[in-house]
């Protein structure tokens, strides 16, 4: 963006010595748990759009179904594919959270205090408790879904 | 389309697919199947190949999941997209390359569920 | 006391460096602005610095300091554990020198949002009539109405990081105060305004703008009811 009033300030060199910040990196900064989120929901967005509409989908029924079975029972196919499912679980964990603060259900109100202030999620019942139902049920999907891929019967009914 | 709208059908698309993924592994799977055994099994081979067996009529449920969850995922990637875009312009092809996706992938990701 | 060393990237126009400073110190009930005070005065007048206040009114000390956007004034060496202090110039802001960055984007930003009470004009000039706010009308906006400008959300803010077309934390909250404000009309107006990919929608809860707000305003919080109001096609917030 450019400033009109800064424009007296003389600049030499290149921009990587003019700008404190790290551009795409800060998407990696952790502060907050907040952040943290943000983070694995970024990263398990993009996996998943990958992983399950170019591969699962489109290259199982467009390109080679068999390779996609055979590719399943390695030990690479079935770390992706747990990989997936761990994501898919914290994704739609988080989405929810996401969308109920989105729509106003989740809300409470900042509190300002001189010696700590206090944000309005954190002051919410709601978001405490979604929070910790959140971290318990991503934990268990951390160790469920990766013992039902790789130990998990095929599907035949 | 204003860009509430849009977020609206993404967090909406969502919701539809949480809501029919329990639904299909926790109601209309165990008509057919002992729950156990559904959440026993592997559930990659559970959804979508293991849902069509069942019951090939369940595959335009799939269909209809399949399609809001790769619009979805099409409109959360413009969303990662557009955090990269640094001008207008930049948008404009971010939105160009939204619809193209949306036009090229979900009518292919339908085919291939109604196919299995 | 043991000494303190500070760690501060300088930057002269042309290259950025880190430059150590041993600091002698009798207390640490002091700022880390104190601290940096005192290494221009008696080791290194060449320093660049902004500040004004000192007392955390005035927002113009923001910096990074141990890797979180704080306060100069305001961040007592007693909350840092460490007996190193590493300072950086605020992240996301073009470097004018050393820890003065230019923070001009992020007023023009603000201007975008129309941050004044937007009002009939024929109504105020033609009527006696007083504007009157009851106490529950004010609660609803005050608490975002101590923001002091100082630029540590936008900062912190991951998105202001890589999309220089997003408003920010800062504008966006000050879209809910003005339009939050009963004696305001303007939301209409600024709903046109927010409602697009640079201002609310490109906001994903990271929350560090409330995290490390120092006046407690909360702009995350106030961008999640603006999202709210826009879904819900509220006529007024």
């Amino acid at each position: 963006m450019s400033s009109r009033r800064s424009s007296y300030i003389n600049v030499e060199g290149g921009v990587e010595n003019m700008r404190a910040g790290r551009g795409a990196g800060e998407w990696f900064r952790l502060i907050n748990y907040e952040r943290l989120y943000f983070t694995i929901q970024r990263i398990s967005g993009l996996y998943m759009f990958f992983y399950l509409i170019f591969y699962r989908v489109l290259f199982d029924a467009f390109v080679s179904p068999s390779l996609v079975s055979s590719f399943d029972m390695t030990v690479p196919g079935k770390v992706l594919a747990a990989l997936f499912l761990v994501f898919l679980a914290f994704h739609g964990l988080n989405g929810f959270r996401i969308m109920l603060i989105e729509f106003g259900i989740i809300r409470g109100w900042p509190l300002r205090n001189p010696i700590r202030n206090v944000p309005g999620l954190r002051r919410s019942r709601i978001h405490l408790i979604y929070n910790v139902l959140m971290i318990i049920i991503a934990v268990a999907a951390l160790v469920y879904l990766p013992y039902l891929v790789t130990y998990g019967a095929v599907f035949r009914p | 389309m204003s860009e509430g709208t849009i977020r609206l059908i993404f967090l909406l698309l969502a919701l539809y697919v949480i809501i029919m993924i329990g639904v299909v592994f926790l109601v209309l799977l165990p008509m057919y199947v002992p729950l156990s055994e559904v959440l026993s099994s592997n559930p990659i081979t559970v959804y979508p190949e293991g849902v069509a067996e069942v019951n090939p009529t369940l595959k335009f449920l799939e269909a209809t999941i399949a399609a809001a969850w790769s619009t979805h995922g099409i409109l959360g990637f413009r969303r990662f997209l557009s955090d990269l875009a640094k001008t207008e312009r930049g948008m404009k092809y971010v939105n160009w390359l939204t619809v193209a996706l949306v036009v090229v992938i979900v009518p292919m990701v339908i085919y291939a569920i109604m196919t299995l | 006391m043991p000494a303190l060393t500070v760690k501060v990237k300088r930057f002269d126009g042309r290259k950025s460096w880190w430059q150590e400073y041993k600091v002698d110190i009798k207390s640490r009930k002091i700022s880390v602005l104190d601290v940096l005070l005192k290494i221009k005065e008696e080791q290194d007048p060449t320093l660049a610095v902004r500040y004004s206040c000192r007392m955390a009114i005035c927002g113009s000390c923001g910096m990074v300091i141990n890797g979180v956007p704080r306060l100069a004034c305001q961040t007592l060496l007693a909350e840092i554990k460490d007996d190193t202090i590493t300072v950086e110039p605020m992240w996301n802001h073009r470097v004018i020198k050393d820890l003065v960055v230019d923070t001009e984007p992020n007023f023009e930003k603000l201007r975008k949002v129309k941050p004044y009470t937007i009002r009939d004009l024929k109504e105020i000039y033609e009527s006696d009539r007083e504007i009157g706010q009851k106490p529950e009308e004010l609660e609803k906006y005050y608490n975002f109405a101590y923001c002091i400008e100082c630029g540590l959300c936008m900062a912190a803010c991951p998105v202001v990081a890589t999309n220089p077309r997003f408003l920010g934390p800062m504008a966006l909250a000050a879209a809910y105060r003005w339009s939050a404000d009963s004696r305001d009309q303007g939301w209409p107006v600024r709903a046109k305004i927010v409602d697009t990919d640079e201002g609310v929608w490109s906001c994903h809860l990271a929350y560090t703008c409330s995290a490390v707000c120092p006046r407690g305003v909360d702009p995350g919080f106030a961008i999640q009811l603006v999202k709210a109001a826009l879904m819900r096609r509220a006529k007024k917030l």
